[in-house]
């Protein structure tokens, strides 16, 4: 039971961000592995191309590539496919090509990551969490 | 007439027995069909979908997760154990490399903590079984009814263990034996010889309540209580494959994300 993260209320302020309607959030809960690879105190926001968008379990990825230099791929880490589709996302709703801006809690190891906490595409705007 | 009167009280008293016989088969059958174990009918409808309740369940920090019924008095060696893996795990987290568990590699929950509900949870249910459909991970668990639990060395060790039940009144009693001694219920181990026993029941039409009780002579001093509350949803279950797709765990069992 370590690696449960329910994250409810990251969630719900994050809800207030967003245009996708967040206002029956499930009490749904992310699993797989700790919240701990991941620097809570910090939000990093990069603007990119999606390389990748993967509509995975136990969590969805997005790959964002980020112009240099020196250019880099980040790999955006959110919930599972699961609990995100309870609050609006689909497997459509981010695509290969499409340019972003995204916001997330990075690595703890400085690598080029994190865990979501929104992305936004055009008018768009998804939040992480599950 | 003396041997007429006779005969006709014998008569009477035949009549008499006979008719108490059809009574009490009439009474026996009644009764019968009120008690029936395998009437799936007469039972209360536990079938459908369950989502835990109150929504705040699980706590405020996903790296220490609220036990249901309070801290487990665990003997000394496993206390002690138990307390030298939080530290680790404390150390690991602020390193960003926290350990992993069996869910960082896509296994089952096992039991109990498939009954937890991390996500929601399906009962389908016959004259013969209970079935309950776990989410996550696609767990599956097979109650069989009124069979008597096999003796243990008869019994493979499972994730969900082996399970038995039956119903007393409106309360499905179900007894758990031969959980995987790999599966963990809050970080805590426990001994083959764990004993789980589960009485559910419904407390309204949409409140589902389970009353579970950890029985563990190896690692716990006193029995482990606690009660899983649950409420009825319009949620339908949805396919979940765990790709494992996105962490690495080294030789130290602590993970990272794989930047592949």
């Amino acid at each position: 039971m370590t690696a449960l993260l329910p994250f409810r209320l990251f969630r719900q302020g994050l809800c207030l961000l967003t245009l996708i309607t967040c206002s029956a959030l499930p009490p749904v809960a992310s699993a797989h592995h700790s919240f701990a690879l991941f620097d809570q105190t910090q939000t990093t926001t990069i603007k990119g191309v999606v390389e990748r968008f993967a509509w995975t379990n136990p969590h969805i990825t997005i790959y964002v590539d980020v112009p240099g230099p020196p250019s880099q791929r980040f790999k955006i880490e959110t919930g599972s496919v699961n609990a995100l589709q309870r609050t609006g996302w689909t497997a459509n709703s981010i695509k290969a090509g499409e340019t972003a801006e995204v916001s997330f809690k990075p690595l703890k190891n400085g690598e080029p990551g994190g865990l979501l906490v929104e992305i936004k595409i055009g008018d768009v705007v998804l939040s992480g969490g599950g | 007439m003396k041997p007429a009167r006779t005969t006709h009280t014998a008569m009477l008293l035949l009549g008499v027995v006979l008719a108490t016989f059809a009574g009490m088969s009439s009474a026996a059958t009644a009764s019968k069909t009120q008690t029936d174990r395998h009437s799936v009918a007469t039972r209360p409808d536990i079938s459908g979908t369950w989502e835990r309740t109150p929504d705040d369940w699980f706590g405020e920090n996903p790296d220490d997760p609220v036990h249901p019924g309070g801290p487990m008095d665990l003997k000394a060696s496993y206390a002690a154990e138990y307390a030298e893996l939080k530290k680790k795990e404390a150390v690991a987290n602020a390193a960003g490399t926290p350990i992993a568990t069996t869910s960082s590699r896509c296994l089952p929950e096992g039991m109990p903590t498939m009954m937890a509900a991390l996500f929601p949870i399906q009962i389908i249910r016959d004259d013969k079984q209970v079935i309950i459909l776990g989410e996550y991970l696609q767990q599956v668990r097979r109650i069989l009814l009124n069979q008597a639990m096999p003796p243990t060395d008869e019994l493979d060790p499972k994730y969900q263990g082996h399970s038995r039940g039956h119903w007393e009144g409106d309360t499905l009693v179900v007894e758990t034996q031969r959980v995987r001694t790999d599966v963990r219920f809050y970080d805590v181990p426990h001994g083959p010889a764990m004993k789980i026993t589960e009485r559910i029941r419904l407390r309204g039409p949409d409140h589902l309540e389970n009353q579970v009780l950890i029985e563990d002579p190896q690692v716990l001093n006193t029995p482990y209580r606690f009660t899983f509350e649950y409420k009825r949803s319009n949620y339908a279950i949805q396919e979940y494959v765990c790709e494992n797709n996105q962490i690495v765990i080294d030789s130290e069992g602590k993970a990272s994300l794989s930047l592949e």
